[in-house]
């Protein structure tokens, strides 16, 4: 309790130092004037009695002090004493700051940006066996004079007037395909729900419809049955479909008679003819929750989202529907975000050995200063203290540049990289940590050293 | 000469707390000069250091403080005792005297007291 009412009262006190060290001043001055009196009455000059009385009074700076100590916060106080002081001392030393809080800007934010890059792009990809080598076609154009009428799908608007999207029409995809001479081969599907009704049983699935050359292309064979081929998808096929794993096992207990039963989809029958491995996601979605149940031909569209127009989809061209994932030798591609990748980290690492240069530096120069408070009994964390201060706020400097300079770099990117956010918080925030850290250590363990200089060699230094 | 004492930690509080119980309120160079007088110059006390104890008591609400005229109408700040300041005297003041009786035994005992 009453340590409680001493903590308020510092706070307090701390909250207006000036009154404190005002009310002891004042109390000073009036007990030396008493006792100063009480000489002079007792005979002595004037001038002896006022040395008499500080005298007795004692060590004015040690009892004030120890005052301060009492009536307010040291701890705090002293790390914003120290704080201040390392601002003043960089604030003295313009250049050393901006080079130092620049190389740690520069460095946070180039490696935030492109590992955020590297990481969507090199780890972030489908369950399927040449994953690296797909990519999901995107188009951009003006928003205002885009060339589509009815864009059934993702549609998001750049900066610059520019709006892009990731739907194609049927016809487009097949005459990408069908003109495609570089870009190895065109997949198109399209994700669905629908109300798919299993004996008696009726729910809603996620289905997803694809170009006859889904399996071949993706490299994904079922683990039971057989895949879509070029035969399922006309229009007077069979209405066929594979179903997910999960799906096989929740509606069917796994049983191998699956093969050959019927289910309907928006009131279609269809034929299950295979069954999909564990762990594959589909084309559109690495997340697992997001598997589609089932999968059939596109050649079903008309029949099982039949338009309200009863126009099909498949011919329509001002319908634009269908997501494309293309394959082909990107290899050349991740090989340069690769070594982008490890130029950051080389580029990280040179800010580390600049900023340790930079600061061992100035600690070297600061090596007389620190022998003479070593000799003089200053307390070892006392001389490391503000080296260590100086490193913090360069860091931080560093940090919140290197923030900005990110954002800034996400904005020009953007521009270039579908769907890619530069600026992925884990890496933002583990590339600062990692800065952070290196420019402690680069300023303690300078310090460290020179804190552990033989006093008499620092003052033999000048 | 007279050998003169360091004050003990601890117990410049209390006689501080003393003082004002048997005197009323006082300024800090009378209190100062009260625990002088009544040591019989045998304490020696920096007097300053007796500001830094002032506060502490203060901040722990044992005694108060206000502005007022000193006997030759200086500004001095005058110190009383306060009702929590006088419960901590109480309890200080049986502590000494039990650490002052049982110190006290330990000297009057002789070996064969405890034969």
């Amino acid at each position: 309790m009453t340590s409680l009412k001493r903590f308020v009262a510092r706070i307090r006190n701390f909250a207006a130092s000036r009154r404190g060290d005002e009310r002891l001043r004042e109390e000073m001055e009036s007990h030396l004037a008493m006792q100063t009196a009480v000489n002079i009455s007792s005979g002595m000059p004037p001038a002896e009695a006022r040395r008499q009385a500080v005298l007795k009074f004692g060590a004015a700076e040690s009892i004030r002090e120890s005052y301060h100590a009492e009536s307010s916060l040291p701890l705090i106080e002293a790390v914003l004493r120290d704080a201040r002081y390392a601002v003043r001392k960089l604030w003295k030393s313009p250049c050393f700051a901006a080079v130092a809080s620049g190389s740690l800007a520069l460095a946070i934010g180039a490696n935030t940006t492109v590992f955020s890059v590297a990481k969507q792009i090199l780890y972030q990809r489908l369950a399927v066996p040449n994953a690296s080598n797909l990519r999901l076609l995107a188009w951009t154009g003006t928003s205002e004079h885009v060339a589509v009428h009815h864009v059934h799908g993702d549609y998001d608007l750049l900066p610059g007037g520019l709006a892009t999207s990731t739907v194609f029409s049927y016809p487009a995809y097949q005459q990408l395909r069908a003109e495609n001479r570089v870009l190895g081969d065109l997949i198109a599907f399209r994700e669905a729900g629908m109300n798919a009704t299993i004996g008696e049983r009726a729910e809603r699935v996620l289905a997803e419809m694809v170009s006859e050359n889904y399996y071949r292309v993706l490299g994904v064979q079922p683990e039971l049955g057989r895949a879509i081929g070029a035969a399922d998808d006309t229009v007077s096929s069979r209405p066929v479909a594979v179903i997910s794993d999960v799906f096989w096992d929740r509606e069917f207990g796994r049983s191998p008679a699956v093969l050959g039963e019927s289910i309907k989809l928006n009131d279609t029958p269809v034929v299950i003819i295979g069954v999909n491995p564990q762990g594959f996601t589909g084309a559109k979605s690495t997340i697992p929750s997001e598997t589609p149940n089932v999968i059939v031909p596109l050649a079903l569209q008309p029949i099982l989202t039949p338009s309200t127009d009863g126009s099909s989809w498949l011919t329509n061209p001002a319908q634009w529907w269908v997501n494309i994932l293309r394959s082909g030798a990107l290899a050349m591609r991740q090989f340069n975000m690769t070594l982008l990748s490890v130029f950051a980290g080389l580029a990280l690492l040179l800010a580390a050995i600049g900023i340790y240069g930079v600061i061992a530096y100035s600690v070297t120069q600061r090596a007389h200063e620190i022998g003479v408070r070593m000799a003089l009994g200053a307390k070892r964390r006392d001389v490391l203290q503000p080296v260590l201060n100086q490193g913090m706020v360069l860091a931080g400097l560093g940090i919140v540049f290197g923030i900005i300079g990110a954002l800034a770099l996400t904005r020009l990117l953007q521009g270039y990289l579908y769907r890619v956010k530069p600026t992925d918080p884990l890496t933002l925030i583990s590339t600062c940590a990692l800065v952070a850290i290196v420019a402690v250590l680069a300023s303690y363990l300078p310090a460290r050293r020179a804190a552990s200089v033989d006093p008499l060699q620092a003052l033999r230094c000048e | 000469m007279k050998q003169r004492k360091d004050v003990q930690q601890g117990t410049l509080a209390l006689m501080v707390l003393k003082t004002l119980d048997v005197l009323g309120p006082l300024h800090g160079y009378g209190i100062a000069r009260r625990i002088e007088q009544i040591s019989g110059d045998l304490l020696f006390v920096n007097q300053g250091t007796l500001y830094p104890v002032l506060l502490r008591l203060e901040q722990e609400g044992a005694v108060a403080s206000d502005w007022g005229p000193s006997e030759n109408n200086r500004r001095a700040r005058f110190y009383r005792l306060t009702r929590a300041g006088h419960k901590l005297l109480d309890a200080e003041k049986r502590d000494w005297e039990q650490t002052a009786a049982i110190i006290a035994r330990f000297f009057e005992v002789k070996a064969e007291d405890l034969a």
